[in-house]
């Protein structure tokens, strides 16, 4: 690493006389020469662009679904042709575009390709001129951008095919979680880091810091919350058979239930921190005091602003889990560093902010600096509103319902969004040494933008209110007021379809900046120049610093290291030293990490086993698997909280003991249909039947799509067996008659037959599909009919005698 | 007696008390740094964003180039 000095520092740098050559021997400074490599921004920016385009329209589509059912059903009903509904309804019910299939698509491709490729184009443009140096190599810069739009390409094909692990914002499987590995920290961190030491500027800027975090943070969730076993390759080792290319790619999370959920919103809440606030902070100390042609307000604030919210952040994950089967203490913790959390974020906005005091008449002149303003302004709101979200009070009424939307959304298209649109911008002529294509063009993309992102957000803080209401509703005489959850979707209709303008204005925004883009290259030389930069090489050596001097060394050895360590020189030394930096940086996140990990997963009484809780038979467990395929837990939960709306709504509250076989958890994260923890044994057999095959057949209003394609497909009952024993493998107490080869699919097709046949019983000589006992329909319902019904059935004597505990329910 | 029957003999309020600690400690230590360093330093490291490209020399096509 770079640690030394060069005569004068780097500090002289700017001051060094224009004619020193590189290499020349003389008084002052050897000079090198170098270039900057803006071929990987101009890349990178450029991705920036098309994902954006691609997430937002996902978006807007995935909007469109959760109308169209009702708005197609008028259409018939006014006689409108079938040509034109029957084009409709393709778009929410072809087995590629479901909802719960494409709504991961939408959120990935706004974080990762699009949020992720601004992150980067950010990092890569001003991490060189930060360090005043190229990057370390600009194949590495190649890989990571090809590597990286392979993994986006990848994840748009599995995701709509029902390939997925089932845990929000890591849906990917474990082939894309390798090739995410490999290319984060391979091409993209090594690039980085080595960049780092070569550099010629000494003291490593705060954006870097930010960066830093970004790289290490993003690297430890991501490896974490990824630890699987592939079943396709478990069975392929087993048995020497290859398996189909869907079980192939099926990983199951090591983690299960209580323990995967807080591992998952570990991940999930710090993807947020780490993923699209810490870059694009780093981005807004780099970019904003560029655009506003002024220093950042206060450096002393931004390094107080990094080192609070990199250590608090980390805690924060739990609020996500708020009246769950977590146990409290874990819930507690996670609200008390989320209310801490507002500290650092508000100082950093008041430091962006801050940043533009006496120019704010350029910000009325300028568009780029209008969406750096309102990014930070969205920022600022943002973080006002997680930490007040994380409060338990608050999230009771909030979780589950379309307020979490619209929170993240004034954080994605607020705050990331604008950001990059401001950077996007900037860039655009310095990149590619032209003017903008069109300025109006720009200050109406921000206008139009801010207009859509109004009109997006607050309609579903109405809805998400209306949401949390209605659920809580009760009569005069004590009775739920809208017993009938769908009853409660259809009132959100109205607040849908303003979003679904204030979308449809955001991507024409968009748009506007693709063809300013667009037309920009276009017009650039026909050859880009490549300005040749001089700068000092750092030498080892340095001693620059002020020493640390002791008044106390008459008194005491102790007291004189004490006096000397208090002056804290050795903090600013280790600012400069990219790799003890990091450690650090890698510590306080670890301390948050560890002191909820640990406990959770050591301290026993965390997780009371059931000893009626019994693991999944074979057919429930590929029912489970398509469910998780399908993405239910997109619109439905699995967790009843104790709260008495809930419970007198749903039934039992959920224990931590009934999700000890659940890899992954389904708990979910909203409820656009009802909870499904206690739906075992509810409805018969063929009314799922039904259901899954028409929604509205059974329950008009309903938004779900319909899953015809269950019903025409055939089960692959000969790949029971590998899931079997990938569970087997996790630990699942299976019979030995289950596990053994065949057990499993004998067990299934035994299952299937006696659903088959209560289909057609219950059918009443309706048309149900030929041999439906092959189809995969019959294994989704077996799974339904499991869900929360364990508690109340009398536990094994075997497991009795295991020690798991009984738990004391009551039955609503 | 195992690290986990150490931990679950702990009372749990204990985990948020020790977190608050830590916090307070570590913010402590960089309140002080921040407190330490002099203007000339804290303007200097500000002010490398807009000096960041490094002294010109010349552009690869003999003109001079252009200061990002």
């Amino acid at each position: 690493m770079s640690e030394g000095t060069n005569e004068g520092g780097s500090q002289g740098a700017a001051a060094t006389s224009v004619g020193a050559s590189a290499g020349a021997a003389g008084d002052g400074p050897v000079l090198e020469e170098f270039t900057y490599d803006d071929g990987i921004s101009r890349m990178f920016l450029f991705a920036t662009v098309i994902w954006g385009l691609v997430a937002t329209l996902a978006g807007l589509v995935v909007a469109l679904q959760l109308v169209l059912p009702a708005g197609n059903d008028w259409l018939i009903t006014n006689g409108y042709p079938l040509w034109l509904t029957d084009t409709l309804r393709l778009t929410y019910e072809q087995e590629w575009l479901t909802f719960g299939r494409l709504r991961p698509l939408h959120t990935n491709a706004a974080i990762f390709a699009f949020a992720g490729n601004a992150v980067f184009t950010a990092i890569y443009y001003s991490t060189q001129r930060l360090c005043k140096t190229r990057m370390w190599s600009d194949l590495l810069g190649r890989l990571h951008f090809w590597g990286w739009q392979g993994i986006i390409v990848a994840a748009a094909i599995t995701l709509p095919l029902g390939i997925t692990q089932g845990k929000e914002y890591a849906e990917l499987e474990w082939p894309i979680d390798l090739a995410i590995a490999v290319v984060w920290v391979g091409f993209f961190g090594v690039n980085f880091f080595m960049t780092l030491i070569k550099r010629r500027e000494r003291h490593m800027y705060v954006a870097l810091w930010f960066y830093i975090a970004t790289i290490v943070t993003v690297a430890m969730l991501h490896v974490f919350n990824n630890i699987w076993i592939p079943a396709g390759i478990v069975h392929w080792v087993n048995t020497g058979e290859v398996p189909s290319a869907e079980l192939m790619l099926k990983s199951y999370p090591v983690y299960a239930g209580v323990q995967d959920a807080l591992m998952q919103w570990w991940y999930g809440h710090n993807a947020v921190a780490f993923f699209l606030t810490t870059p694009f902070l780093g981005l807004m100390y780099y970019f904003l005091p560029k655009a506003a042609g002024r220093p950042v307000f206060s450096y002393k604030l931004s390094i107080l602003h990094f080192w609070s919210l990199v250590f608090i952040y980390i805690w924060a994950g739990p609020h996500h889990l708020h009246y769950t089967s977590l146990p409290e203490w874990a819930s507690t913790l996670g609200m008390v560093f989320s209310v801490m959390l507002w500290m650092p974020s508000w100082g950093g906005m008041i430091n962006g902010l801050l940043t533009l005091r006496g120019a704010w008449n350029k910000v009325a002149a300028d568009p780029v600096l209008k969406f750096f303003v309102l990014g930070v302004t969205f920022y600022g709101m943002s973080t006002f509103e997680g930490p007040m979200l994380s409060v338990k009070a608050v999230n009771s009424l909030s979780h589950y319902t379309d307020w979490t939307i619209a929170h993240v959304h004034s954080g994605a298209l607020g705050w990331n969004g604008m950001m990059t649109f401001g950077m996007a911008y900037w860039l655009l002529p310095k990149l590619y040494q032209t003017k903008l294509w069109s300025v109006k063009l720009c200050a109406a993309h921000f206008w139009i933008a801010t207009i859509g992102i109004l009109l997006y957000i607050l309609p579903i803080y109405a809805a998400g209110i209306t949401q949390g209401l209605m659920w809580r509703a009760f009569d005069a005489s004590g009775r739920l007021m809208y017993p009938d959850f769908v009853e409660t979707v259809v009132q959100l209709i109205p607040f849908y379809w303003i979003r679904i303008i204030g979308g449809s204005l955001f991507v024409a925004g968009v748009v506007m900046l693709l063809v300013n883009s667009i037309m920009t290259m276009r017009s650039k030389p026909k050859k880009l120049d490549e300005p040749v930069h001089r700068a000092p090489r750092l030498t080892k050596g340095y001693s620059g610093d002020p020493k640390a001097t002791s008044r106390l060394s008459a008194v005491t050895p102790a007291g004189d290291k004490l006096e000397k360590f208090s002056q804290l020189t050795w903090h600013r030394k280790w600012e400069r030293l990219p790799i003890r930096f990091t450690v650090l940086t890698l510590v306080a996140v670890a301390i948050g990490s560890l002191a909820e990990a640990i406990p959770m997963f050591l301290v026993r009484s965390n997780i009371p086993t059931i000893a009626s809780v019994q693991p999944y038979t074979p057919l429930e467990l590929a029912g489970r698997d398509i469910y998780v395929a399908e993405g239910c837990y997109n619109c439905h939960s699995q967790m009843i909280r104790p709260i008495y709306a809930e419970t007198k709504r749903y039934g039992d509250y959920s224990k931590p003991g009934e999700f000890v076989y659940d890899h992954p958890f389904q708990w979910g994260s909203r409820r656009i249909g009802p909870d499904l923890a206690r739906e075992g044994g509810r409805k018969s057999d063929y009314w799922h039947y039904l259901h899954f095959k028409d929604p509205r057949a059974v329950q008009a209003n309903s938004l779900m799509p319909a899953y015809p394609w269950l019903t025409e497909q055939d089960l692959r009952f000969n790949e029971v067996q590998a899931r079997v024993d990938s569970m087997a493998m996790l630990g699942h107490p299976y019979s030995s008659e289950i596990l053994e080869p065949g057990g499993a699919e004998i067990a299934a097709r035994a299952q299937a037959e006696v659903i088959a046949a209560n289909i057609i019983e219950q059918a009443q000589g309706a048309s149900v599909v030929d041999r439906v006992e092959e189809k995969k329909i019959v294994a989704l319902i077996a799974y339904m009919q499991r869900l929360g019904v364990d508690l109340y059935k009398e536990p094994p004597a075997q497991a009795m005698s295991d020690g798991a505990l009984e738990v004391n329910h009551e039955v609503q | 007696m195992r690290f986990s029957d150490v931990l679950a003999a702990l009372d749990i309020g204990l985990y948020p008390i020790i977190g608050l600690v830590m916090f307070v400690l570590a913010f402590a230590i960089v309140a002080w740094r921040v407190m330490r360093s002099t203007r000339d330093e804290m303007t200097y490291n500000a002010e490398i964003p807009l000096t960041d490209g490094g002294e010109l020399s010349q552009s690869t096509q003999g003109e001079e180039g252009i200061d990002r």
